[in-house]
């Protein structure tokens, strides 16, 4: 029931960094290294070590251009998932220092230093992976942007638009609890990898009114680096934008206290809407307990509990459709081969879950258990129709 | 209906170069000539004298003579020597014969060629099949040609196996060191050969990190991914590797588990069985045909070509042909109990009345149990679990399943000493405190009969009461006597005509086929009207299920009266029985006093939503009549959904892993549309795998008290999953028409807990009703029982 993500530098095996969530021990150093060792026996002699399993661990490598090795071992998680973990966690890192620093870096102790910084982003990474218990703090899905579905979200989209031409940039988002509630276009068009990674970077900057940090991004910009610039406008709701030298962050404080000092109000009540992510004015069937809607193109997720706002209760709601997301409904947003999977269905004691894909959206219902399973399909597919066909919620 | 050639498949490595016949008595052979004529005339000649020659110096016996059957056609039209080992092999068999045939160019029936063969040994002009030196000669050719052509095709490909001792390896030592065997030789043709330092590495690392054992690794080799499935045994580790392009990860983790039974089976432990180096050549030849088996098969499955599509059946099917359980036909009542019988009277061995040789004396051997096989099907066995999939396995990996359903056994004998894991493969004391039959501590013998296409397997035990066996007993006459007459009963009962019929010759896929045609709007228009027909159903089982079911049996009773008559006979209730068989229907007896009640509410009929309208029982009635009395037999699996040509059921498997049973259609063989649905049944053996893995969670949950629960590392919302479903969609692309027909498809699969956990995996078209869907279910669970 943990995870434990490491780094070392592919040519001498010098240990970079070793994060681990869960209840595991730690591993020893003499571990790492000899993980690492296997590793890299078996490319001297031919073999490219992919992935080791034990009954309930399972352990993969993957050397990023060919100056780092990263290692994840988790318990009771799948190989694919570790994987892609894997190409988060490096995306972190050049987010953090650069693709330069990493491919030629010339002392690992200063590399080493240098990527303390992105461990906040790499433990949010290590949230984000199913490890079947319900005792960690989020429910996040790696691959996907959380988003919260508020009916001023037109609102807040017009005073973000203002204020990134205030501030002379184009990227801008607003987030409120960990989700984003608002993004501008330009915001959308970068690289699914980039905004779940900016998304975590300004989730981790948590205790201070403004931050201002250099980011590189992984696919758009691995060698210069922008600024991330974020200010916390109410308790829980952030305002961030990628934006160049210009204006100082104490300008950009002055400007946002312009222009959002007059929703205060409609700020306050966005931020009241989470866990249930969706306005109250939505009745949904009965029966229904919480949802998962997926847009692929713009991978971007809502996640809803709808019974009680109990935190304890709604995120173990959360955590199962979380694990129905990454064990069955994975198969539904890349179709393999020439059977493309439309529909899949969990029934458990506890509950029943049903994901349908509707063109480019994935929706997943969950039910209490004493639904009858042909009825699932017929509900998935109107409750979807409910969460989408009204245009007043931009989604 | 017999080709003209025959063929000697004798097992290479168990080739005959010791021809002792010490311990056979004049007497004993000339008694077991005698055996009673039959009606059919290849189910002659099981005369001594064809096998007592294959004696080896350690008692096994491995004879198996066969006709190869004209109809199987396709397989060896389309089958390439050159990817095909097996097939290679055998047919140079057959040519050497057919040659020798030729060369003595005579007429004779087709017996006296054999028998002719056999007793022209010392003819200089012809070669010399029986004589021990030639035969070896062509074995041992045949051997290295068939490995050779095995490397050559597949030299790109990883895969083979390893066993090495992890104790005192050392990576500044020797490279050899520690390594017990190696398959395939020399070790620089042994892709993986290299990586073997780190292999053990990663077994002592894996065992620092988890308590839980290593089982599996994915490596890339040569741009190949490859799978290396591990099997820790003490201080050494045996791993099989397979490439990923041939059997997927579960798929590789499955056959290793069959490929190590069927070792253990065979040797008592993977330490004896490699460790010795005289099993080595054996080893080789066992690798090398199941490789052959097993990277051919699937070359020919992923394989566009459309002819090599027309031969779809359990061998194809990864997931039948590797799950550990047999795959069994079900019969009708009355028939099950005649084989019952036979089997019955065969394992009393009360022989001292038949033969006054062996009145008074102590018995050589006990009768563990038998079961009874039909062309690779299981009728009926009475075999403790574990021992049964012991013996499939055995045989699988021996080809005499494939024998048995491809060929028309003229003899079979196989003979050899066996290790039951019932007694714990004989390792240590077995002491069953619970019951109070002791099982006695001694060794065991698999005697496997055949004859036509019915295979006996007959286990012995030499121990406890029975006289002690000596060293190396080669097969007594008496008991394979026994065993041949038991199945020359059986097959005179008629039972067998009676399964022939059953096993399904030509199912064609109406379904894809109707659908590939234009008419598919007319199907897909009738298939809405919510009816159902069971084709083979067993109506007499079914009737105590629910209130529709009785109507229905009802309602076609005078169409049938076998039916009616059936229901009854599982009722009369067994005296006391201790012993085995005591201890294996133990086991299982909760299975069937919870007959009636092993469904979840949640699957129950009763639910209104689900029950047919009186129109819909209505056309229900008519069409199980006009079913029925078109076909004689009613108590085989079901394989439609839905009365119009369109069949809505593509394919079904329910594994019962606690009585080592599987169930599924027994043949996919189709015509034009069966490619398209070799694709279908290939993704959903894809799907069966994952849909199993998130199952393997519940049941492990369910076996755990609450101690283990808190100490277990589980996934807290997989702990309770008992269905799941998939809609699959695939454009059927139709030649005639530029529109493109996509073909929607299930692939469900239910796990039910109740008395043992049983999963059922059903694949059917998405028109399919659901109410109709699920009868379906229940009937199909409802047919075992």
């Amino acid at each position: 029931m943990g995870l434990h993500l490491m780094s070392l530098t592919a040519s001498g095996g010098l240990p970079l960094f070793s994060r681990k969530i869960g209840a595991v021990e730690s591993l020893p150093f003499s571990t790492m290294a000899s993980l690492n060792g296997v590793h890299m026996f078996c490319n001297s002699h031919g073999c490219e070590l992919k992935n080791v399993y034990t009954e309930d661990t399972t352990v993969v490598w993957k050397t990023l251009e060919d100056s780092i090795t990263l290692i994840a071992v988790g318990v009771c998680t799948q190989e694919s998932v570790l994987n892609e973990l894997l190409d988060f966690a490096f995306g972190a890192l050049v987010m953090i220092v650069g693709l330069e620093e990493i491919r030629m870096h010339r002392s690992a102790e200063r590399l080493k230093r240098d990527l303390r910084i992105s461990y906040p982003v790499l433990d949010r990474l290590m949230e984000c992976i199913d490890l079947g218990n319900q005792s960690l703090s989020s429910s996040d899905i790696l691959s996907l942007v959380p988003v919260v579905f508020t009916p001023e979200n037109s609102l807040l989209l017009n005073c973000l638009e203002v204020w990134t031409e205030v501030i002379n940039s184009q990227f801008g988002c607003v987030v409120v609890e960990n989700s984003i509630a608002a993004a501008t276009s330009a915001w959308w068009e970068l690289d699914a990898h980039e905004r779940k990674l900016l998304q975590l970077l300004i989730m981790s900057s948590g205790g201070v009114t403004a931050t201002d940090i250099p980011v590189f991004l992984p696919q758009k910009s691995p060698t210069v680096p922008f600024r991330l610039v974020s200010c916390m406008l109410v308790s829980g709701v952030w305002v961030s934008a990628l934006c160049g030298p210009a204006p100082s962050l104490s300008q950009i404080e002055r400007l946002t206290a312009e222009c959002w000092k007059h929703v205060t109000e409609v700020l306050k009540s966005v931020s009241s809407i989470v866990p249930r992510n969706f306005p109250q004015s939505i009745i949904l069937q009965q029966g229904i307990i919480g949802f998962l809607l997926i847009n692929i193109p713009l991978s971007k997720y809502v996640m809803s509990n709808t019974v009680s706002n109990n935190k304890k209760e709604s995120r173990s709601n959360c955590d199962v459709l979380r694990t129905f997301f990454y064990e069955s409904a994975t198969s539904l947003t890349s179709p393999h081969g020439e059977h493309a999977a439309l529909e899949t269905y969990w029934c458990s004691e506890y509950h029943k879950i049903y994901a349908m894909r509707i063109e480019d959206e994935i929706m997943c219902v969950l039910f209490s258990s004493n639904i009858p399973t042909p009825t699932m399909r017929i509900l998935t597919r109107e409750t979807h129709a409910l969460l989408t066909g009204d245009k007043h919620f931009c989604w | 209906m017999a080709g003209e050639h025959e063929t000697l498949l004798r097992q290479q490595g168990y080739c005959s170069d010791c021809l002792s016949d010490s311990d056979w008595s004049e007497s004993s052979l000339s008694s077991s000539c005698s055996t009673s004529s039959s009606d059919h005339s290849y189910y002659h000649g099981s005369s001594h004298h064809e096998w007592k020659n294959e004696i080896m110096p350690n008692g096994q016996v491995f004879h198996i003579r066969s006709e190869k059957l004209t109809l199987k056609t396709v397989a060896e039209n389309t089958a390439q020597p050159t990817t095909n080992g097996r097939n290679g092999r055998e047919k140079s068999t057959t040519e050497k014969l057919v040659r020798l045939i030729r060369r003595r160019n005579s007429r004779r029936t087709r017996k006296k060629h054999v028998t002719d063969i056999v007793a022209d040994s010392d003819q200089s002009s012809v070669p010399k099949i029986e004589n021990a030196e030639e035969s070896k000669a062509i074995n041992s050719s045949e051997e290295v040609v068939s490995t050779n052509k095995v490397n050559y095709s597949y030299s790109d490909l990883p895969y083979g196996v390893m066993y090495f001792h992890v104790k005192d390896i050392n990576e500044t030592n020797c490279s050899d060191q520690g390594l017990v065997y190696c398959y395939p030789r020399p070790v620089n043709e042994n892709l993986i050969y290299n990586i073997k330092g780190a292999l053990v590495m990663l077994y002592q690392l894996l065992s620092d990190i988890t308590v839980s054992p290593l089982t599996s690794s994915s490596v890339i080799v040569k741009n190949n991914l490859c799978h290396i499935v591990f099997t820790p045994q003490n201080f050494e580790l045996m791993v099989l590797f397979v490439p990923d392009s041939r059997c997927s990860r579960p798929e590789a983790l499955a056959f290793t588990k069959d490929v190590v039974c069927f070792l253990q089976f065979s040797y008592q432990s993977l330490s004896r069985c490699f460790s010795s180096p005289q099993n080595h050549d054996t080893l080789d030849h066992l690798f090398s045909v199941i490789f052959a088996q097993l990277l051919s098969k699937s070359s020919q499955l992923s394989s566009t070509g459309e002819e090599k599509m027309s031969v779809l059946d359990l061998f194809s099917c990864s997931f039948e042909q590797f799950a550990p359980a047999a795959h069994r036909l079900p019969l009708p009542r009355d028939a099950q109990v005649q084989i019952d019988d036979a089997l019955s009277e065969l394992e009393s061995n009360d022989f001292s009345e038949i033969s006054d040789a062996h009145f008074g004396c102590q018995r050589l051997y006990t009768i563990v149990g038998t079961c009874l096989f039909y062309k690779s099907y299981l009728l009926a066995t009475h075999l403790n679990q574990d021992d049964l999939v012991d013996v499939v396995s055995f045989c699988r990996h021996h080809n005499l399943l494939r024998t048995a359903r491809d060929e028309v056994i003229k003899s079979m004998l196989v003979w050899r000493e066996v290790y039951l894991k019932s007694c714990d493969r004989g390792v240590t004391k077995v002491s069953n405190n619970s019951s109070s039959y002791k099982l006695p501590n001694g060794r065991w013998f698999l005697l496997v009969v055949g004859l036509g296409h019915e295979m006996l397997a007959v286990l012995l035990e030499s121990g406890g009461c029975t006289v002690k066996a000596p060293e190396n007993p080669s097969p007594d006459p008496f008991y394979v006597r026994q065993a041949l007459e038991t199945l020359e009963h059986i097959i005179r009962t008629g039972v067998i005509s009676l399964v022939e019929q059953s096993v399904p010759q030509q199912d064609v896929m109406h379904g894809l086929a109707s659908k590939l045609s234009s008419k598919s709007a007319d199907s897909l228009l009738a298939s809405h009207s919510n009816f159902l027909s069971m084709k083979h159903s067993d109506l007499g089982s079914a009737s105590r299920i629910s209130a529709e079911r009785v109507s229905l049996t009802a309602s076609c009773g005078g169409e049938d009266t076998s039916s009616s008559i059936t229901s009854d006979v599982g009722s009369a209730a067994p005296g006391p029985v201790l012993g085995r068989r005591a201890l294996r229907e133990k086991a299982l007896s909760s299975f069937g006093d919870s007959n009636s009640h092993h469904f979840d509410s949640e699957y129950d009929l009763s639910d209104s939503d689900l029950t047919p309208s009186q129109t819909d029982l209505a056309n229900l009635d008519s069409s199980f009549i006009s079913k029925s009395s078109m076909n004689s037999n009613e108590s085989s699996l079901p394989f439609r959904i839905s009365t119009v040509d369109a069949n809505h059921l593509f394919h079904f498997i329910q594994l019962d892993r606690a009585e080592g049973i599987l169930l599924s259609r027994s043949n996919l063989a189709g015509t034009g549309s069966s490619q398209k649905l070799s694709f279908v049944i290939n993704n959903f053996t894809k799907c069966v795998y994952n849909i199993q893995r998130i199952f393997e969670n519940s049941i492990k949950f369910k076996r755990m008290n609450g101690l283990e629960v808190k100490g277990s590392v589980m996934n807290n919302s997989l702990i309770a999953i008992k269905e799941q479903g998939i809609l699959f969609e695939y454009p059927l692309n139709d030649s005639d028409s530029e529109k493109k027909v996509m073909l929607t498809y299930w692939v469900v699969g239910r796990l039910f807990f109740l008395p043992h956990p049983r999963e059922i995996y059903v694949c059917y078209e998405d028109t399919a009703p659901q109410n109709m869907v699920e009868i379906a279910f229940r009937i199909a669970l409802s047919c075992v029982s």
